[in-house]
């Protein structure tokens, strides 16, 4: 049973000042990370994947992994921005991540697109490949920064269903706008430290 | 009135570029130019010129392209001091680079014991190391600067899938750059053709296969025609030597147009 903890988490990003986080969050469970734009959802997640610094400590599965290197905090971080490898084909973009991603890139009806160069795709279809990988690799806590940005409503409702039915996983996502069916919710207007 | 003026300094920097080609060109003419390329001792020169920089070239893009990584990525520690170091034959004057590059594999060298095996002098490896010595920087800063503007979100997150830092560099940047590493090396390898200062001191006279007979690189063959037979021998070859390192520019241009618009 995968376990995500933060204890007096705080992160300071240029002018953005946010904390204490204190949580923990257990596998299966889909947190929701939402605010205005600007009050640090991203940054929050940038911190919890390793790639900003942050005071605290954060411990998956009861180890400490403040220390560790991106590869191998067993942490995936998916950003808002849809961002693949464009000169390479949708399929090899998925085997990056792993076997599963194509199998869920199928359920997400991308399966006629997997021999494409990942540039012609539209933005919306990036951001589907894109969470493809992040929920097919192999870590156990997935970050998810507006998954459901450039994509087409028809198609969110399918990508929420893929989020929905995934396991095995701590999944936190982000949006500005709060949305049903989460295990937790975060409002990130209330960890704001420079109003304090 | 401010306007004008900065269209009058760029067509004065343009006729300070172009007319000496246009007067070289004009005194040579057409017959000239095809008198060039139809001597032999010409054709070697040229052939030998682009055997060493398609070799210097080789060498950029093999140790700098991993070393531009490493740099813009701040892989390796005092980097800002190994970039400088890197940029420093810039500012080296040519000739102090061919001087450095003999005394380094001469006896006197501290180094000797360790490079005897090695002798450039008159040699492509010698002509090669010096091509290589001084296109290295603009190799290294062209790329490395390319690196810099990648899309780090993209690197973050395939990190974050589990793969390390040389997946990325292999799997993610080279095929997303692939098309400005080109470019980049073929500026380099015009940098490499266009050098004379350092190769006029280790590799003046090269034994060149297939009949290792003795040939000059050919920046080094033009200052020898012009020096010994006078600058009416001399301008054909110039202008024939032009020409190429004008079709590489070309060819460059049309390629940083290409990847612009990709």
């Amino acid at each position: 049973m995968h376990r995500l903890e933060l204890k007096n988490v705080s992160v300071k990003r240029g002018n953005l000042s946010i904390g204490l986080f204190n949580f923990t969050f257990k596998e299966n469970e889909k947190i929701l990370v939402y605010g205005p734009n600007g009050y640090g959802k991203t940054t929050l997640l940038l911190a919890i994947a390793g790639i900003i610094k942050y005071e605290g400590d954060i411990f998956l599965d009861e180890k400490p992994v403040n220390y560790y290197t991106l590869e191998k905090r067993g942490i995936t971080y998916a950003p808002a921005k849809p961002a693949l490898v464009n000169r390479i084909s949708v399929l090899d973009n998925l085997k990056i991540s792993g076997n599963s991603a194509a199998e869920i890139a199928k359920n997400m009806g991308l399966k006629n697109y997997f021999e494409q160069k990942a540039y012609t795709l539209s933005d919306g279809l990036k951001k589907l490949v894109q969470v493809s990988m992040a929920l097919g690799s192999s870590a156990p806590v997935i970050l998810l920064d507006e998954p459901f940005a450039f994509v087409s409503e028809e198609k969110s409702f399918l990508l929420k269903s893929v989020i929905n039915k995934t396991q095995g996983k701590i999944i936190l996502i982000t949006s500005h706008e709060r949305m049903q069916n989460f295990s937790e919710y975060i409002d990130i207007s209330q960890y704001q430290l420079r109003n304090l | 009135m401010s306007e004008k003026l900065f269209h009058i300094l760029t067509y004065l920097m343009v006729a300070i570029i172009i007319l000496p080609m246009i007067v070289l060109y004009y005194e040579v003419g057409p017959a000239g130019l095809a008198v060039a390329f139809e001597d032999p001792q010409f054709l070697e020169s040229l052939n030998l010129t682009f055997v060493g920089a398609i070799l210097a070239t080789m060498l950029n893009v093999f140790l700098g392209t991993p070393v531009a990584y490493a740099l813009s990525r701040k892989i390796v520690k005092l980097e800002s001091t190994l970039y400088d170091i890197f940029l420093s034959p810039v500012s080296i004057p040519h000739t102090v680079v061919g001087i450095m590059l003999l005394l380094t594999f001469s006896p006197s060298s501290p180094f000797f014991p360790l490079l005897k095996s090695i002798n450039p002098v008159d040699d492509i490896l010698g002509l090669s190391l010096a091509m290589f010595y001084v296109s290295s920087p603009i190799y290294i800063m062209s790329i490395k600067e390319t690196f810099d503007k990648a899309d780090a979100d993209l690197e973050y997150f395939i990190q974050s899938l589990g793969k390390d830092r040389y997946f990325i560099f292999e799997k993610v940047l080279i095929p997303e750059h692939a098309g400005s590493i080109i470019r980049i090396a073929l500026l380099s390898l015009g940098r490499a053709i266009s050098e004379f200062g350092s190769i006029i001191i280790i590799a003046y006279s090269v034994t060149f296969l297939p009949f290792f007979q003795y040939v000059k690189p050919v920046t080094v063959f033009i200052w020898y025609k012009y020096d010994v037979y006078g600058l009416s021998s001399a301008l054909g070859y110039a202008a024939a030597l032009l020409t190429i390192s004008l079709l590489i520019s070309f060819f460059i241009y049309a390629l940083s147009r290409k990847n612009a618009q990709a």
